[in-house]
């Protein structure tokens, strides 16, 4: 039996099987890959961005991952959907941990962080023409 | 060996079932007390003050390197002090530097933690040299064309025990070969030393190297092996106090070793804690501690062997105390927080070995690995554990 509070709610284990937003967007602005080195995981971003409005209108995801790295990716796309480039910048780890509803620990936030440090590197490297880290393999 | 009575002397043991030992060794109370003890009553400095408590604790320190001299067949000045394996390994990457030259061949294996394997990529960077690579095929060592890869090789670096799979390497035969062609050899003994004999003269290594964290001691301290014919002719790969013979404004000597690759204050409550370590070991004899490990991990495989969303990743019949293993569905990460839940500490990902898991095709493992505290509560609560992945995460073969 599992004896503290599970990292593994309903909510996370049904994201992780049934994700809405694991798909290519082929006219996507923003595209971006970058790893978890520490576990092997891999997230690529796809968004769509009204520059003149700077609104992120459309996001999805790819990759391969642990459960908390894909419903992390899942919650992050119905979050910052619509938001103003400058909303989606201010999202931190306090931020995401509030979205998935855990606690996590120094290790498994690295999960968590994964899709959200993507997706800044993506619009910073896209939008600001500076090296965000990471790199776009697809 | 009584392991009920044994696993008293473990605080943490009797708290969780503790598999991750090839990580890092729970410390028993003779080694927590040691370094109490030691630092309550002969904390000074060592090689410099001349007042009694110095002598002492000088006299404390080098009993520990005549300890572990004993422990693995070699003599005292031998025995270097470092932090740790990969500082140890590292050391010899700078130090056989001079020996290195372009068009030489450095070697090591697929198989390797990063440590063994990184330090010798920046070698080969440094001085043009060649890394040639030993090829692991169904998670042995393929060691086909391991005489045509000695040919110009100076060194051959290779571990004993897999830290991801847990292979063991046939490393006499393999450094016998090396030896007689004219190459260095050296061992990466971190995860055989905790419960193999080791004997440096009958291995046939010219160089071992291990960490005390994995065999019960405090962490920063490990052990650098250096046989004598080659500690004289190779070079210091740090300086400063304690390592020299003379000084002047333009130019130093050094003293003899092993001193002169001990520059600085060494980490002396790691030292004692080493010595308390390896007179654990040998008051439980390192032949009992080999059985239960290998009595205990077999008893994992055979169990985890029965489910059949679990695939061991690992050659036929492994011997070592290392448990590799993937579950059909579940990231390993999840796995080990799951298990987690259940407290049970395994290591989960690439354990520092990222060719080697591209090599098995895995992004990453599950790695339970057994010690002498391990019992057989231990292996129903991973099994259970398992189980429970496979239930929440509802996957079926």
């Amino acid at each position: 039996m599992i004896s503290q509070q599970s990292l593994f709610s309903e909510e996370i284990l049904y994201l992780n099987k049934n994700p809405n937003h694991k798909k290519i967007i082929q006219n996507a602005n923003v595209k971006y890959n970058d790893e978890n080195p520490s576990c092997g995981d891999s997230i690529t971003i796809f968004a769509k961005v009204d520059k003149t409005k700077n609104i992120l209108e459309e996001i999805s995801w790819d990759g391969k991952g642990c459960a908390i790295s894909q419903a992390s990716a899942e919650l992050l796309c119905e979050e910052v959907s619509g938001k103003k480039i400058k909303e989606v910048m201010k999202i931190d780890s306090k931020k995401i941990t509030e979205i998935l509803g855990l606690e996590l620990g120094v290790v498994r936030i690295k999960c968590a962080m994964l899709p959200i440090a993507v997706l800044k590197k993506g619009i910073i490297k896209t939008f600001y023409n500076t090296n965000g880290g990471g790199k776009y393999e697809k | 060996m009584s392991n009920s009575k044994l696993k008293k002397d473990f605080p943490i043991a009797g708290k969780t079932h503790y598999l991750d030992s090839a990580a890092m060794a729970l410390k028993p109370r003779q080694v927590i007390e040691s370094v109490k003890k030691f630092m309550e009553e002969s904390s000074v400095n060592v090689n410099r003050g001349l007042y009694t408590i110095a002598e002492k604790a000088t006299e404390i320190f080098e009993s520990s390197r005549e300890n572990t001299a004993k422990f693995i067949g070699a003599k005292p000045e031998e025995i270097i002090h470092t932090s740790g394996t990969t500082m140890g390994i590292n050391a010899l990457a700078y130090s056989l530097q001079p020996k290195i030259k372009k068009g030489d061949i450095v070697l090591t294996t697929e198989m390797e933690h990063h440590s063994n394997l990184v330090p010798w990529q920046e070698l080969c960077n440094r001085t043009g040299a060649t890394l040639k690579i030993i090829p692991v095929k169904n998670f042995v060592l393929d060691t086909e064309n391991f005489g045509a890869m000695l040919k110009n090789a100076k060194i051959f670096s290779c571990t004993h025990i897999s830290n991801a799979i847990g292979s063991i390497n046939p490393i006499k035969e393999l450094f016998k070969k090396a030896k007689d062609s004219g190459t260095i050899t050296i061992l990466d003994a971190a995860q055989s030393v905790p419960h193999t004999k080791i004997n440096v003269k009958k291995i046939g290594c010219d160089a071992l190297v291990f960490s005390g964290h994995k065999i019960m001691a405090p962490t920063g301290i490990g052990i650098l092996y250096v046989s004598k014919e080659h500690e004289e002719e190779i070079d210091p790969f740090f300086y400063g106090g304690k390592m020299i013979n003379s000084v002047e404004l333009k130019k130093s000597s050094w003293t003899s070793p092993p001193n002169k690759f001990e520059a600085g204050t060494p980490n002396i409550e790691g030292a004692v804690g080493l010595k308390s370590a390896i007179d654990y070991i040998k008051k439980t004899g390192i032949e009992e501690i080999e059985n239960h490990v290998g009595k205990i991990s077999r008893k994992i495989r055979e169990e985890l062997s029965k489910i059949p969303e679990v695939k061991i990743q690992q050659e036929e019949n492994p011997k070592s105390s290392i448990i590799s293993f993937t579950i059909k569905g579940v990231h390993p990460h999840d796995a080990a927080s799951i298990l987690n839940e259940h407290n049970i500490c395994v290591r989960a990902g690439h354990h520092c070995a990222m060719p080697l898991m591209k090599n098995i095709g895995v992004i990453g493992t599950i790695r339970a690995s057994t010690y002498m505290y391990n019992d057989t509560e231990d292996v129903n609560a991973l099994v259970n554990g398992v189980n429970d992945c496979i239930k929440l995460f509802g996957v079926k073969k």
